[in-house]
């Protein structure tokens, strides 16, 4: 006699399921992501956190569970922060020669993103919490979501929000560039660092590898700098 | 063998990093310091070593994939994105839009603003225009095939 209930319980009972899940709608995505000639819109993370979210609300799976189960990902962010250092200093000799221009564009460019969208929320009135996430806007997930509590903010709600405006960015970014004529490389890749961070370094990089260069770059610099000010700012 | 070696000394920076960050009270997130410290050290050293290179590259390679977790927490506050979904893509949409033409712009100009004031030589080697950059790194890439 075979105990299939029994069996079915187990593996959704299984402390490793919400990891398996995440693994697995991110593989999915990813495929989907390829198949579809990488439609920004189809970014693997947006598919995969959304058929989770209708997992968790279609199935008796709570958040809490899955969350629990998932935590190691979000637990090893950390190293992945320090190891963002190595990039960086790979390239290294970009920024040495371009430095002024690049870090005028970078403050310049960073600090209109970040306080406009503040203050279009704080003017729409937005409650407190979304206008102190809305800060860690144009910053990395990784570092934005580790920012974000510390400045009154939320974590998830960070994470949405850096999604979003990251995959909003990239697939905005060619159609803009080419309307205003930008066809320089270099300002071409910083716009998308400083925009839209990981996504639109993905993007630069598909442009050129002088325009994924500076997207790295400007995504490095932007985080590192919104890490070390807003802090100090806004606690 | 290597990936673990690489991935010790991430850990060991970022132990260093929280230490730091709690000894001296400072407001800013402990990787974030460690990250600082690794990129000073490299600088020093001159090199990256092949074991950090390795972890590295296999950990940033599958970087999106550790966002999810805290994705999927949004839909404890769907409550709050309902109320306020309006400024939100507002801002979200504006803020994008206006910034990636303005910081692009202002790179052009800066560039420009160069040129003007210091004609490029190859003694002044910080000043030379981001065009030739390009057009080196462009012809680096064309000699290796």
């Amino acid at each position: 006699m075979m105990h299939w209930q029994a069996a079915l319980s187990g593996i959704w009972q299984s402390p490793y399921l919400g990891l398996l899940l995440t693994l697995m709608s991110f593989q999915a995505g990813l495929v989907l992501f390829k198949r579809s000639g990488s439609k920004p819109w189809l970014h693997p993370v947006l598919v995969s956190a959304a058929s989770l979210c209708a997992i968790i609300l279609l199935t008796d799976l709570s958040y809490e569970r899955y969350f629990e189960s998932a935590n190691f990902l979000n637990q090893i962010l950390g190293p992945v922060i320090v190891a963002l250092a190595i990039p960086l200093y790979e390239n290294i000799n970009l920024l040495k020669r371009y430095w002024f221009a690049f870090v005028v564009s970078n403050v310049v460019g960073g600090g209109v993103t970040i306080f406009m969208a503040v203050a279009i929320v704080y003017l729409g009135q937005g409650s407190d919490v979304s206008v102190n996430t809305m800060w860690t806007k144009s910053i990395t997930t990784a570092i934005a979501i580790d920012l974000a509590p510390g400045i009154g903010g939320v974590a998830a709600l960070a994470a949405a929000l850096v999604m979003f405006t990251g995959v909003f960015g990239a697939m905005i970014a060619p159609s803009l560039l080419r309307l205003f004529r930008i066809n320089h490389a270099a300002a071409q890749g910083t716009a998308l660092g400083v925009c839209a961070h990981a996504v639109g370094t993905a993007r630069a990089l598909e442009m050129g590898s002088v325009q994924g260069a500076f997207a790295a770059l400007s995504m490095c610099f932007m985080a590192l700098l919104c890490a070390l000010l807003l802090p100090f700012m806004l606690s | 063998m290597l990936f673990i070696n690489g991935l010790s000394v991430l850990l060991l920076y970022q132990l260093m990093g929280e230490v730091t960050v709690r000894w001296l009270g400072l407001p800013v997130p402990g990787p974030v310091l460690a990250m600082i410290m690794l990129f000073i050290s490299l600088v020093i050293k001159g090199s990256t070593p092949s074991a950090l290179q390795s972890s590295a590259n296999t950990i940033l390679s599958h970087l999106s994939l550790l966002f999810i977790p805290a994705g999927v927490g949004i839909m404890v506050h769907f409550e709050r994105l309902q109320n306020e979904w309006l400024p939100i893509s507002i801002a979200v949409l504006l803020s994008t839009v206006i910034t990636l033409v303005f910081s692009a712009t202002v790179m052009l100009l800066m560039n420009k603003m160069f040129n003007l004031s210091k004609k490029p030589t190859e003694d002044m080697p910080l000043n030379k225009s981001l065009d030739q950059l390009q057009k080196e790194l462009i012809e680096k890439e064309s000699d290796h095939g």
